[in-house]
């Protein structure tokens, strides 16, 4: 692949009249990276994910996906080119009330017109797909359970068929695991890493457990106070570079 | 007024003798008490002038306060008992309560279905239009809600004459303002993750909407509109004394003749259907609660 | 993991699950059918049978609506003191209907009352009364107690309060958490001394909040005693309507706004100074 898939430049964010959040960061994704960014909490890593689908709104720089800048967009605009970005959530953010099949099906909500959306009456190709999605991630036997009735690792896994079925160019992943124990962890991790090789897709994912990330990741990026610290591959990710990126600050 | 004693005092540096530091401690704590003490009963002097500069502008005959218990008991011994059964008791006036019941559920339906829009409009957390719509939202629904039902009645009296037509619209304006709040609430209390989820899978507000928002209400909006029906139900029994239809314009019409047995019986059928009306709404909201427990 | 599911063992699924939501979609809007033929009902007996159409005309209606339009700025100043009055109706009869929700609320609460459960029965019923009669209904029976006036309506409102405030108070009480009740009783308090110093301090908050949202309340209700004789912007309304001055209607309309909203602000600050 020659163009990246997505380009961040310069990117600044701030939260109301807080200080600045993320100050001026800058890097791209190829087709088969699993990007994952690591920092100290306060680094900006939650914020630098949601900047890029613009959940937050940055205050400067340049967000390019598949060549369009995202933060030039038009609402209306915004939203087509979302239905193309799929997010994957620490709160796993599902509508507890649905079904697993409900739930997965939301995601192709952005193809979907007013009137079908509001009936439910998806087309009979989202119906299969979602069910071949929910088939993938596990959870056949469950297609109608309530989402309240599943363990965290089952609703992580509805969210991934969530995103899977935007098909989307692109995976954004927050925090995925903070909510898991270690071993169903690493089997939403493996899950993750494995869809997303299927259908050739990036992923950007923050994570604030170093072991987990370099286990997973094919490259890193290190943020410490909004700013850049490291980025490479998670070989040459050495105790000095370690220490640029979780140093303490002298109070 | 009682001084709560303090818990905690103010930290020192290196402190001299224990004993001097403690009897400082005590001095502060009594100065504290005594402050707290005096701003208390200058307050309740205050308060006693406001009462009373109250009670002259507002020219309350105090020396008939006492009477009235006694006087109400005299007047509705004498002149209220017993009440006139018979007046209740036929065909017109169940005619006027099955008119008011129609009144209420139009009234609760309608004004919920305006207030589920408006509630969505001026909810800040998910409104489709957070510049202009939503504050717009908010004011309609105060001001639905701030004009008493019965100043709606006299209104639209005015405007489309007496009868049923007036008294449910100004009903259906209550409930819209009513309810709005209540739902608009609800709205703003859901869980975000779901919002955020669709909004970042490109889904539009009226997706959002219907997909993350309603299937999170949907429990409170039913229990709000039960307790709402509830509500104008009790106003639905008295707007026909100013004009609209219903029980309302019996009651009226005995006042005005002075036929005082009949509004005893009036007033005690409308205390019995509204009572039955929420003994039917407890009911309703307490199977709603255990069908979703 | 993977199932291996052929296709047409997926389209089969797919199929049964449609047919499984279409018959649970056909139940529900038939649920809604019949509410909107029972709504719909009503709705045609209201319009078209009680309603004299000949009467209201579009012309009719504009008309009516022209004269409410034209607001009789004039009369503003003068209803600067019924605004006032409206005001101090409601503060008084919302401090009276507290202080008489206090004893009943205390009766009412099982966990606290000295006179057992009929007590707690006997109030119950005192607090549903209250609320299920319309303010305008106390208003009228105030006003043959006591006479036209401020008085019938500030009795009336007190009245109507007592239901609210007390039942919110009584819950209060039963719900106070039991840690302190027990470390009194552990003590040797006696019932009064667990009420006063373990009950009460839990329940104040809770029936400061509720007092400055019934007094919000009666501001609105204050505004229509005077429709039975008992004051304030009521009675302004009354005697505007009385001579068909409309626009004077209006600028009380106006004026009862304004008022509500000033209370709303007035309410919303003093419930977040209580927090």
């Amino acid at each position: 692949m020659t163009t990246p898939v997505l380009e961040v430049r310069g990117l600044r964010a701030r939260y109301a009249s807080d200080r600045e959040i993320l100050k001026g960061v800058s890097f791209s994704v190829a087709a088969d990276d699993f990007l994952v960014v690591i920092g100290p909490s306060g680094s900006g890593k939650s914020t630098l994910i949601r900047c890029v689908n613009r959940l937050v709104e940055p205050t400067g720089g340049e967000v390019r996906f598949r060549g369009k800048d995202l933060l030039a967009l038009p609402p209306e605009e915004l939203r087509r080119e979302r239905r193309h970005i799929g997010m994957i959530f620490q709160g796993f953010n599902l509508v507890n009330r649905m079904s697993v099949l409900d739930n997965v099906l939301a995601g192709r909500l952005g193809y979907t017109g007013p009137l079908r959306s509001i009936a439910r009456a998806f087309r009979r190709e989202d119906n299969l797909q979602a069910l071949r999605l929910i088939d993938r991630v596990g959870l056949s036997e469950l297609v109608e359970r309530r989402v309240d009735r599943l363990s965290g690792g089952q609703r992580q896994r509805v969210g991934i068929a969530r995103a899977l079925l935007q098909n989307p160019q692109l995976l954004l992943v927050d925090e995925p695991t903070s909510s898991l124990d270690p071993k169903i962890a690493r089997e939403v991790m493996a899950l993750i890493r494995e869809v997303a090789r299927e259908v050739r897709i990036p992923v950007v994912c923050n994570m604030h457990d170093v072991d987990l990330a370099l286990e997973f990741c094919t490259r890193i990026l290190g943020l410490q106070d909004g700013e850049k610290r490291f980025e490479g591959a998670p070989g040459e990710l050495d105790r000095a570079a370690l220490g640029a990126i979780y140093a303490m600050e002298v109070l | 007024m009682r001084a709560r004693p303090s818990s905690e005092a103010a930290p020192e540096a290196a402190p001299p003798a224990p004993g001097a530091r403690l009897a400082e401690v005590a001095a502060r704590r009594d100065r504290a008490r005594r402050d707290r003490t005096l701003g208390g009963f200058l307050a309740l002097l205050a308060g006693l002038a406001l009462l009373g500069f109250a009670l002259d502008l507002l020219a309350i005959p105090l020396d008939r306060l006492p009477g009235v218990a006694g006087r109400m008991a005299e007047v509705l011994a004498t002149r209220y008992w017993p009440p006139r059964l018979s007046h209740v008791a036929e065909r017109g006036y169940l005619r006027a309560v099955f008119d008011t019941l129609q009144m209420s559920i139009v009234a609760a339906a309608l004004g919920m279905a305006l207030a589920a829009p408006l509630a969505w409009l001026a909810a800040f957390n998910v409104s489709p239009a957070p510049r202009l719509g939503q504050p717009l939202a908010r004011l309609l629904l105060t001001a639905f809600r701030s004009v008493h039902e019965m100043i709606w009645t006299i209104l639209l009296v005015t405007v489309l004459g007496f009868g049923m037509l007036a008294g449910t619209l100004a009903l259906t304006l209550f409930c819209a303002g009513f309810a709005g709040k209540l739902l608009a609430e609800a709205v703003e209390a859901i869980d975000p993750g779901p919002v955020e989820a669709l909004r970042a899978a490109g889904a539009g507000p009226l997706q959002v909407f219907f997909w993350a928002v309603l299937p999170q209400v949907r429990v409170a909006w039913a229990g709000a509109a039960i307790y709402t029906w509830d509500v104008v139900f009790r106003a639905a029994t008295v707007v026909g004394f100013f004009g609209a239809g219903g029980m309302g314009s019996y009651l009226r019409e005995s006042v005005q003749r002075i036929e005082s047995q009949e509004v005893a019986a009036i007033l005690l059928t409308i205390v019995a259907v509204v009572l039955a009306a929420e003994l039917l709404s407890g009911w309703a909201r307490a199977r709603l609660a255990r069908a979703v427990a | 993991m993977l199932a291996g599911a052929t296709l047409d063992a997926l389209e089969a699924r797919a199929d049964r699950l449609d047919a499984a939501r279409l018959r649970s979609r056909a139940v529900t809007v038939a649920a809604w059918a019949a509410a909107a033929l029972l709504v719909g009902a009503s709705l045609w007996t209201i319009v078209v049978a009680d309603t004299d159409w000949s009467r209201i005309t579009g012309e009719s209606v504009l008309r009516s609506l022209g004269r409410f339009a034209r607001v009789d700025l004039r009369l503003l100043p003068e209803l600067a003191r019924p605004a006032l009055d409206t005001a101090l109706m409601a503060t008084l009869a919302t401090l009276l209907g507290a202080a008489m929700a206090l004893p009943i609320a205390w009766l009412g609460a099982a966990n606290a009352t000295p006179l057992g459960r009929p007590s707690v029965v006997f109030a119950r019923g005192l607090m549903t009364v209250s609320r299920s009669v319309h303010e305008i209904v106390w208003g009228l029976l105030f006003v043959a107690a006591a006479g036209l006036g401020t008085l019938a309506g500030i009795l009336a409102m007190a009245v109507r309060s007592i239901g609210f405030i007390s039942k919110t108070v009584a819950e209060a009480i039963e719900d106070a958490d039991p840690g302190p009740i027990e470390a009194m009783r552990a003590v040797g308090a006696n019932r009064t001394q667990i009420l006063f110093w373990a009950i009460l301090p839990q329940v104040v908050p809770v029936l400061l909040g509720n007092v400055i949202f019934e007094w919000d309340v009666n501001i609105r209700r204050s505004t229509v005693m005077g429709l039975v004789g008992a004051g304030g912007l009521g009675l302004a309304m009354h005697r505007q309507m009385a001579a068909y001055e409309y626009g004077g209607v209006s600028a009380v309309v106006l004026v009862v706004l304004g008022l509500i909203l000033l209370g709303e602000l007035a309410s919303h600050h003093a419930r977040k100074a209580i927090v």
